[in-house]
């Protein structure tokens, strides 16, 4: 175990190994493995029912999973410390918020339970998401409960965020005060903040995300540092279609009969391409939504 | 001060979009030697982009000599020729992606668009001929 260099080496924020789930029979996470570097913006992307939530769960230790395990900065998530609770902030999709107390008492509330709490932090917060401080948090509109959830996940100055569907409520001006509200802070010990977003709005993603992980059936469909996919992934249209082949992710016989072919150059093998090919002239470049759809068509 | 023209949405990723813009302006002379870039942070807030893109864009630039850090100022174009077959490659880009579209829509090959693309090259007035 005397290993000085490995307590020394950078240890990933996040690292999930061979994470499975089911329930009655459906297996909602499918063996997903990865792991996050500190201070990369991870976006999760899959359709409604493709387990994003569930791994999200599975990854905070929030769910048990039937086989595989989870660290969150370097600590198991089924048994984390008081410490690493203190550098986590996390934005559940429906934020269990209390009715009864006015907007400002569940904001301290919360703050008491937190060593890092900066009081001015969580006051400016309110202010940039213009939060009523004095009103009942019953009385706020769902939006408003989402800027309150999200000041309460930030105002301790985590480490590490995670944030499930965070500004699916947030009308456009919101939703850039939030992303901006990401990257203005420093954790509370200096450490560089790493952050994962579930979210369908892919705009926001596509202007903060350093790493994009797509999720379909439960499974990892596709993963990497965002400017990679967008230089290595690319749409290819055939005539007949293509066997099997690592980093064919994904086709589709076309209504007139020709073939759309999602590939993944970083694996797809270049002799598998069809004669003939020009990798520059026959394959297109994808935006993010463009992406999407055809991995999900 | 310089003003990116940003779009996410575009399968340009956002840093190459950063490094092409700036090499057109310079090229063009719309940045010259000793202007100022706008800071990372600034970039980032106004355009709501990751903080570590617009840095990814300016080392880069950095890299390529286009431009350097200097102390209190920031990012300041570079004099000098370093760089000057990229800008100006980077600036006849638009019109080769214009070349190409087209001949994708004429059935041309690109041997063929090539072809012409050399005697185009070779024949510098061609166009003059017309006259």
């Amino acid at each position: 175990m005397n290993e000085p260099n490995a307590t020394t080496a950078t240890t990933a924020a996040i690292n999930v190994d061979h994470l499975s789930l089911s329930y009655g029979g459906v297996t909602v996470v499918n063996d997903v493995s990865f792991s996050v570097a500190p201070g990369s913006v991870l976006g999760i992307l899959g359709r409604n029912g493709a387990g994003k939530t569930s791994l999200l769960q599975c990854m905070l230790g929030l769910t048990v999973a039937q086989t595989g395990t989870a660290d969150l900065l370097g600590c198991p998530s089924l048994a984390l410390t008081d410490d690493v609770k203190a550098r986590l902030g996390y934005v559940a999709q429906s934020p269990e918020l209390f009715d009864w107390l006015r907007v400002r008492e569940q904001i301290s509330l919360i703050g008491g339970l937190y060593p890092g709490w900066s009081e001015a932090r969580a006051q400016a917060l309110c202010r940039r998401f213009d939060l009523p401080d004095d009103m009942r948090v019953r009385k706020l509109s769902p939006g408003e409960k989402q800027r309150l959830a999200i000041v309460l996940a930030l105002a301790h100055r985590p480490e590490l965020l995670v944030f499930d569907e965070p500004v699916a409520s947030l009308d456009p001006v919101g939703r850039r005060d939030f992303l901006r509200s990401l990257f203005e802070q420093e954790s509370l010990n200096g450490e560089a903040v790493t952050v994962v977003i579930s979210s369908h709005l892919l705009e926001d993603l596509e202007r903060v995300a350093t790493h994009l992980l797509f999720l379909n059936h439960g499974r990892i469909q596709l993963m990497g540092a965002r400017d990679e996919l967008s230089e290595q992934v690319r749409l290819f249209v055939t005539k007949h279609g293509l066997a099997a082949q690592p980093g064919l992710l994904h086709s589709k016989k076309l209504d007139d009969h020709t073939w759309q072919h999602v590939l993944d150059l970083r694996q797809f093998p270049a002799d598998a391409l069809p004669p003939g090919t020009h990798v520059d002239e026959d394959m297109h470049a994808l935006g993010l939504a463009d992406l999407f759809v055809a991995l999900n068509s | 001060m310089f003003r990116f023209d940003l779009s996410p949405s575009s399968p340009t990723p956002i840093y190459r979009q950063i490094v092409d813009q700036v090499a057109r302006a310079v090229a063009s002379g719309s940045l010259q030697a000793g202007d100022e870039l706008p800071s990372v942070r600034a970039v980032a807030q106004q355009h709501v982009v990751n903080p570590m893109t617009v840095s990814k864009a300016y080392a880069l630039l950095e890299q390529q000599g286009t431009i350097e850090r200097r102390r209190g100022l920031g990012m300041i174009v570079r004099a000098g020729e370093a760089s000057a077959l990229d800008e100006r490659l980077a600036l006849l880009q638009p019109a080769l992606d214009h070349a190409a579209a087209v001949s994708r829509q004429l059935a041309i090959t690109p041997k063929q668009a090539m072809a012409a693309l050399k005697l185009t090259l070779e024949l510098p007035n061609k166009v003059n001929l017309d006259e």
